[in-house]
């Protein structure tokens, strides 16, 4: 990951300097927690900080650019007047020009075409401000409850992801991971370490006129290391038609106190169910299952992983997408964005120290 | 000839549909039996902590006597009602319990030697866990009640429920009101 991927990563944008009404320095903040004493904890292993520090720095450097560079066009004044000399330039001379050589129809054809393109610019300009936003949000929270936060892809942490624990995160190709945060809360007293991101990866399929069709997938997880182990390793994962036949055919199915439960996730463990059954069903309290249905219903298609000491929740896809708070006319953290955050932390919270008790 | 074969492919089906159906409704009725067996090891788990705690706690209050025969009154009604599966009994006895335990655990802040007991931390421990477990698995049981009652009641399953006999099973739900009518003399 260097530098030149982190401004392509946002080269569309072009923000305002009222966008960032209040001096906002990523880099500085995460450089205090270099030097603390905190340790954060990751599924890799620690963070490298230096690297943090770089990207936030660039964020703190392109918003610093933003602010100095271009006003929004719908904000210019001179935008609204262009956009009359266009429209009356347009009706008034290429209009009779091109109705008198190619037809009112042809006219029609030119009018859509304008429209589209300004749909679809419009599409991409939106889409790159909320990915700036996005950034600037989590940065934003994560400087108010004292986490680590990297703006930035890293690939090799993908990769690690990948080969570490394959069961979760070993799909597809071209694998990265984005928005890592890394912090720590209270379970029960005692203070755990967590760690999220969003992990990306690519199916590639090929076409039947032997081409390859790229899909990229986007999963968020947060991990949360509870330092004691679990008595087994088990994957937890949506039910399905072929999850219900393959653990039929496995002997592997097991059924909970919970129907909900049951009917929404399937499980993926080694080993015999006779012997792995009642240490499951042990870590799997009814309180567990309660609070496990009820986050999945947070978000789309949650596995949780159970590896060692570690609980593993992935969803489909990117669970931050509407966050309310405005980039535009001054920085200002909502607090439903924050509760956002706290919510989904909340419910693992819930669940880490409902298992805990159990170990 | 065709009409035969009409009618042994509709019988087929039938046949198939009431298997499914059959086996869905003892499924069902199963797991809501789980789930009350998951409700009934809780409670009886929250019943072998009280003579520990009302030991402990009778050699520092000796002021709360009633207090403590009417928490040991609730517990043997809860019993009763557990092992007749009395869901009503159950439910108001185990209302009463939780008011009676909290109500106690209220009085404790009265004797500091009482609070500082080793013993006594312990128990209000233990007592706190299984009571998140109690609630967490009530709900569970409600849930797969309502589960079970639905599958019941829909159309067509009424017809085939009615048929092989499988009845409407009663929510757990502890009695708030008798948790308030207790009048303890303190």
């Amino acid at each position: 990951m260097n530098v030149e991927d982190v401004i392509r990563k946002q080269k569309f944008v072009r923000l305002d300097k009222f966008i960032f009404g209040e001096t906002f320095s990523s880099g500085v903040f995460n450089k205090t927690k270099a030097n603390s004493k905190n340790k954060f904890w990751g599924l890799t292993g620690s963070p490298d900080f230096s690297k943090i520090i770089v990207h936030s720095e660039l964020l703190d450097w392109q918003k610093d650019k933003f602010a100095k560079g271009l006003v929004p066009f719908w904000k210019r004044s001179s935008f609204i007047k262009r956009l009359i000399i266009f429209a009356l330039i347009l009706f008034f001379i290429i209009r009779p020009l091109i109705v008198f050589v190619f037809g009112s129809f042809f006219f029609i054809f030119i009018l859509l075409f304008f429209f589209i393109f300004a749909v679809a610019f419009l599409g991409i300009y939106f889409e790159e401000i909320n990915n700036l936003k996005q950034d600037v949000v989590k940065s934003e929270v994560a400087k108010k409850r004292g986490w680590l936060y990297d703006p930035a892809i890293d690939e090799v942490v993908g990769f690690n992801l990948a080969a570490m624990f394959p069961k979760i995160f070993n799909l597809g190709d071209e694998r990265f991971v984005d928005d890592q945060l890394w912090g720590s809360f209270d379970v029960d007293g005692v203070t755990k370490n967590f760690y999220s991101g969003i992990y990306c990866y690519t199916v590639i399929n090929k076409n039947s006129k032997g081409g390859e069709n790229k899909v990229k997938h986007f999963s968020n997880f947060f991990a949360i290391n509870l330092e004691k182990r679990l008595p087994v390793n088990f994957l937890l994962y949506p039910e399905s038609i072929f999850s219900r036949v393959s653990q039929k055919f496995n002997n592997h199915e097991i059924e909970v106190e919970s129907i909900e439960f049951n009917k929404i996730f399937a499980f993926d463990y080694a080993g015999r169910k006779d012997e792995q059954a009642v240490e499951i069903v042990k870590v799997l309290s009814p309180a567990v299952q309660l609070e496990l249905v009820d986050l999945s219903k947070k978000g789309k298609n949650l596995s949780v992983y159970f590896v060692d000491g570690v609980l593993i929740f992935s969803f489909k896809g990117k669970l931050f997408k509407k966050l309310k708070t405005q980039l535009i006319g001054g920085l200002n953290l909502v607090d439903d964005d924050l509760k956002f955050f706290d919510d989904y932390l909340q419910s693992i919270k819930t669940i880490a120290t409902e298992i805990i008790k159990k170990l | 000839m065709a009409l035969l074969n009409t009618i042994l492919i509709i019988s087929g089906v039938l046949i198939v549909a009431i298997i499914v159906l059959y086996n869905k409704f003892i499924n069902l009725r199963n797991a809501v039996k789980n789930s009350w067996a998951g409700i009934d090891v809780q409670l009886k788990r929250r019943a072998d902590l009280i003579p520990n705690l009302v030991d402990v706690v009778k050699g520092y209050a000796t002021h709360e006597k009633m207090l403590l025969i009417n928490i040991t009154k609730m517990r043997s009604q809860m019993l009763s009602g557990l092992n007749s599966r009395n869901l009503s009994k159950t439910g108001s006895a185990d209302g009463a319990l939780t008011g009676l335990l909290k109500k106690l655990i209220m009085v404790a802040e009265n004797y500091p030697n009482l609070k500082a007991n080793k013993s006594f931390i312990d128990l209000q421990k233990q007592l706190r866990d299984t009571e998140d477990q109690i609630a967490a698995s009530r709900r569970i049981y409600n849930e797969n009640v309502t589960y079970y009652n639905t599958a019941l009641q829909v159309f067509p399953n009424n017809i085939f429920a009615n048929l092989f006999g499988f009845k409407k099973e009663s929510v757990f739900e502890s009695n708030v009101e008798d948790r308030k009518n207790i009048n303890i003399k303190l």
